[in-house]
């Protein structure tokens, strides 16, 4: 089964990391998901940072992006745990509290748009596993990955669990499954479901970067040749903040960092270069060299 | 607007309303078992960030004054504690009830009013320098941007809008 999705990109993964949405827009058509591009989001909005500072703004933006898609009828996709948690958190407040829902649509007037409560949300993650199905992942492999893998869910696209709706956070295991099925090793590790802590970095940079070694270090002891996310503020923390651990720990992880569509890219025989492994800031040798040879 | 606790004391220098949303959130519920704590990330590597202390603050009726300083701007938004919470506390909403007080009253870290400056500037939480030259890098064309005249309009008289564009 494939589908159409209305594609919201969010901030991070257009500006700072496109080689996300470069491996996206690869990959995705191979499994028969197509993207529509028309729709005007804005940032989702950030949850960590905007929800504590303004929570009636950071819906009201909510359910700008929301109503986008309502006529069209389209289910948003995103490649960011960080816009399907605000999207989806924004939704069922908005669901539940029906002055909320008046408040906001008093503002969305302004802008002649109306909050319908219409709108699906789907992190890519969850449109692999629920909509495409591993099965038809498993058809386009064309090069098993012999890698050992450390899944990372990150915190949003799980939680909170009961507004998401996708796996139990302790025991979620899609991530697991698909590196199976590419031909990889999932590996257990300790902190398996602990935060990658960029977002402590604005207060606590020591805080951030221990979170970031406790994962490295488990990660590492239990033999992964690579850290598997699904999140770009994840990703950002463990690619371009591996150095700066490495320095204040003083240890040598050296283990590169795959988005999941990465990871189904390669085995699908695309190349290094077009699933944007060339942009990494941490060294993607073991992963390339796992590709010799196809 | 301010409210008093049950022997009649005033309440502080929240507003009644805080109480009741803070309540709506399930403290009275909370009986400090602290699993909250244990499940959080940012007490765990700052040793400083205690959402269960906070949650006790507020359950003897003290609301702390919110700073830009305060432990409280620790907490990542993770939703672990509420995950843990055997009795179903918004432990996460909480947090932000009163992070959403500090900024009213013009105390919010760096960190947080940076993001907003971004967000009122672009409509994204993102820095747009050299995006054009990654992105050819990886074979993408120009980023796509939001409608800011929309979004500005939109968040006209909003908190958000007279204070996070200020600095």
């Amino acid at each position: 089964m494939g589908g159409r999705y209305a594609l919201m990109l969010g901030c991070l993964i257009p500006s700072r990391l496109p080689q996300i949405e470069a491996a996206c827009r690869r990959v995705f058509p191979l499994l028969g998901a197509e993207f529509d591009d028309n729709f005007d989001f804005s940032c989702c909005p950030n949850s960590p940072f905007i929800k504590p500072l303004d929570k009636e703004a950071w819906l009201t933006m909510a359910a700008r992006n929301l109503s986008l898609v309502e006529e069209a009828g389209l289910t948003i996709a995103t490649p960011c745990p960080g816009c399907s948690n605000t999207l989806l958190e924004a939704k069922h407040e908005l669901d539940h509290d029906k002055e909320l829902k008046a408040r906001v649509n008093e503002r969305l007037k302004n802008i002649d748009r109306e909050y319908k409560g219409k709108a699906n949300v789907q992190h890519l993650l969850q449109v692999v596993v629920e909509d495409l199905g591993l099965k038809k992942v498993e058809a386009i492999v064309k090069t098993p990955l012999k890698l050992k893998v450390a899944a990372h869910y990150g915190c949003h696209l799980l939680k909170p669990s009961k507004v998401m709706g996708f796996e139990e956070p302790f025991t979620a295991h899609s991530l697991e499954d698909l590196t199976k099925v590419v031909g990889g090793e999932p590996v257990e590790y300790e902190n398996r479901d602990l935060c990658c802590g960029l977002v402590l970095g604005s207060t606590h940079l020591d805080g951030s970067l221990d979170l970031a070694h406790r994962k490295f270090s488990s990660a590492k002891a239990a033999g992964a040749d690579a850290l598997l996310v699904t999140c770009p503020t994840c990703f950002l923390q463990f690619d371009t903040g591996q150095m700066r651990a490495a320095k204040k720990f003083g240890a040598d992880y050296s283990i590169p960092v795959l988005y999941f569509a990465q990871l189904i890219g390669l085995a699908a025989g695309l190349t290094d270069k077009d699933m944007g492994l060339h942009a990494h800031r941490t060294k993607t040798t073991t992963v390339v060299d796992a590709l010799k040879g196809r | 607007m301010s409210g008093h606790d049950v022997e009649g004391n005033p309440l502080g220098p929240y507003a009644k309303d805080l109480h009741t949303l803070l309540d709506a959130q399930g403290i009275p519920h909370c009986y400090q078992c602290s699993r909250c704590t244990s499940a959080c990330p940012s007490a765990l590597a700052t040793g400083a960030f205690n959402p269960r202390k906070i949650i006790l603050q507020l359950l003897l009726g003290e609301l702390p004054e919110v700073t830009a300083e305060d432990t409280v701007w620790m907490c990542v938004n993770c939703h672990s504690c509420e995950e843990a919470c055997p009795k179903e506390v918004r432990v996460a909403g909480i947090m932000n009830a009163l992070r959403n007080e500090g900024f009213k009253a013009g105390k919010a870290p760096k960190g947080y009013t940076g993001n907003a400056n971004l967000l009122l500037a672009s409509g994204l939480v993102a820095s747009l320098q050299g995006v054009d030259r990654a992105r050819t890098q990886v074979g993408l064309g120009k980023m796509r941007m939001p409608n800011i005249e929309e979004i500005r309009k939109l968040l006209e008289g909003t908190e958000l809008k007279a204070k996070g564009g200020g600095n």
